[in-house]
């Protein structure tokens, strides 16, 4: 017996009864409550025009494969290639709506359900699957954000959440801020890579040693009330608000945010500091909690990939807009809101604590 | 009426959003950080009261703040997990972790080194080494990071605390450890040959807390990092060895 796990002989058959570390099974009734909630999503989702793509779960390694290297499962085929469970589902969508826009032009509007799987820190306690429903808008024109807060915002109403929120923020606004003070390129860097982290120590003290004052910084990583946008993108600039619609980044943002309002009954926050992960958005970049608990239960922005077709013809570039909700979460924030039956609720979770 | 211990830590609609729930770690760190909230106005219990009596406890002060006594290996888990706003967590846990929280002060409180230690009298023996080690932590993470960064063959043993008994029993030639004052080390005839980094008391948040910033939750992070500022953390190498100054 290997692992510590049990083996049961089924006649011919034999069977082990455990899973590897980070995976789960999912037994009724949980798989249905599972498909009933992917039933009211994908029924909002087609009702406004978006239309189901299922990208195969394997990857050639070296497409763009967005989770980091060491997190990202492989298996090698017969011929001893490397491939990539897939981690993210973006940049397979964007590779089935590549050759879709091909042949029908832009925009195209598809969802998508299933896992992706990322291998966690062994000392991380989450799980190395999750099972996301989402929709990309590829091709979009600037300000297709509105529709896909209003598409996220639906998904979460259809769902039956009831109290959710908002928070946005722009992938291109911490770089932005801390140019402003001065920084070189390669503190930015660094100062990025802290706010990436949510290590707030390190990126304190990093523009403490570069004489950045205490009220600059705090600015950069405090969240703010979403009529705040000109303070937060010109911190120290009291005439900011007069040269607001100068400032395109300042503009993209106002107008996101007033996209946004009146979307989220928890309301709408902005956070300057955020570096959204992955590293593909360039653009407005959102992120959804229940109110209730906090849970992040989804997140989407703007992006672009850059696809390199098959036979090296020149590389596709592909804007698009596009969100993912997190299932498992979402299911734990409508059980906070007493939404799941307690049959449901009864079924155990395992939350390993302490160091393993 | 509702008991205001389960309003406050309750599940769904009835968790109070203006009541901030903080964890605090059972051991070393509790009594200086109880010490902190206390004189940030919180009228905190003393450190052995809460220890024994009650595992929560709601206190009063410049905002209604719920405290949550858990193992300290377990506060990032339960910020993690978003079951609590707050946390309070060395340093040294959540490098061993790494978790998906945020780490939002440096609370200046709790120093202490982690550091490879040897006995005394095979100090020149043992390091640098010859041969392959045996080194004995809770701390495996970074126990292995730092041995192969100093390409140092050597095999990490996995103990859940007392790792100093490894090298006087024969299970490991060497520990890595978490030293405050050395004391420990002494008595059990073992010696510092490097410290591998330095630990203090960290304020951790659950990022959702962080991003929709409730009233009570920021003003709990700003009366801690007023009172950080005064105890004038100590950092991490801020000294030339690395090795900051014991307070």
């Amino acid at each position: 017996m290997a692992d510590g796990g049990s083996e049961l002989s089924t006649g011919s058959l034999r069977a082990q009864t455990w899973v590897p570390e980070g995976l789960t099974d999912l037994y009724y009734p949980a798989t249905a409550w599972r498909r009933g909630l992917e039933v009211r999503l994908a029924s909002h989702l087609e009702e406004r025009g978006y239309h189901e793509v299922n990208p195969c779960l394997l990857e050639t390694w070296g497409e763009p494969v967005v989770a980091p290297p060491e997190a990202v499962l492989r298996v090698l085929d017969e011929q001893g290639r490397v491939l990539a469970l897939r981690s993210d589902f973006t940049p397979a969508v964007a590779r089935v709506g590549a050759s879709l826009l091909r042949h029908q032009g832009a925009p195209i509007r598809l969802w998508y359900a299933g896992p992706v799987f990322r291998r966690r820190s062994p000392r991380q306690v989450r799980g190395t699957e999750t099972y996301q429903v989402g929709a990309e808008l590829l091709g979009a024109e600037a300000g297709a954000e509105r529709e896909m807060l209003s598409l996220a915002a639906g998904c979460l109403c259809a769902a039956g959440l009831r109290a959710f929120a908002c928070v946005v923020g722009h992938s291109d606004l911490p770089a932005t801020l801390l140019a402003r003070e001065g920084l070189p390129a390669a503190t930015v860097g660094e100062a990025l890579a802290f706010l990436r982290d949510e290590d707030l120590v390190g990126f304190q003290r990093l523009l403490e040693r570069w004489g950045v004052p205490s009220r600059r910084w705090r600015r950069l990583i405090e969240a703010a009330d979403a009529n705040d946008v000109v303070r937060v993108a010109e911190p120290g600039h009291a005439a900011a608000k007069a040269d607001a619609a100068a400032t395109p980044l300042q503009a993209e943002l106002a107008e996101v945010v007033s996209w946004a309002e009146g979307l989220f009954p928890g309301g709408v926050r902005l956070c300057p500091g955020l570096v959204p992960r992955p590293e593909y958005y360039d653009g407005p970049v959102f992120e959804l909690y229940a109110s209730t608990g906090r849970r992040k239960v989804g997140s989407g922005g703007r992006y672009r990939l850059e696809l390199q077709p098959e036979d090296n013809s020149p590389a596709l570039s592909v804007p698009g807009v596009g969100f993912a909700l997190d299932i498992e979460e979402l299911t734990m924030a409508l059980a906070q809101e007493g939404q799941v039956p307690a049959s449901l609720r009864a079924m155990p979770t395992i939350v390993p604590c302490g160091i393993h | 009426m509702r008991d205001p211990l389960r309003l406050a830590l309750g599940e769904g609609a009835g968790r109070d959003p203006l009541v901030p729930v903080l964890a605090l770690p059972k051991g070393r760190l509790l009594e200086p950080t109880l010490d902190l909230l206390g004189r940030g106005g919180w009228r905190v219990p003393a450190g052995k009261e809460m220890g024994n009596t009650q595992l929560t406890t709601m206190v009063n002060g410049p905002c209604p703040l719920m405290l949550v006594l858990t193992r300290a290996e377990d506060v990032p888990t339960y910020v993690e997990y978003g079951a609590v706003d707050l946390g309070v967590v060395g340093k040294d846990i959540l490098r061993e972790r790494g978790s998906e929280v945020c780490e939002v002060l440096d609370l200046g409180v709790g120093f202490c080194r982690l550091a490879l230690a040897f006995p005394r009298d095979r100090m020149r023996e043992l390091w640098p080494p010859r041969l392959p080690l045996r080194v004995a932590t809770s701390f495996p993470r970074q126990a292995a990071a730092f041995l192969q960064e100093r390409q140092v063959a050597a095999r990490v043993l996995v103990v859940r605390g007392t790792a100093e008994l490894a090298p006087l029993v024969g299970l490991a030639d060497g520990i890595v450890d978490l030293v405050a004052t050395g004391r420990t080390l002494a008595q059990h005839y073992l010696a510092v040959a490097e410290v591998i980094s330095t630990s203090t008391a960290r304020l951790i948040a659950h990022p959702g807390a962080m991003r929709l910033g409730s009233q009570g939750v920021s003003l709990v992070i700003d009366t801690l990092r007023e009172l950080a500022q005064d105890e004038g953390s100590p950092g991490e190498g801020s000294s030339e060895n690395g090795i900051a100054p014991r307070r």
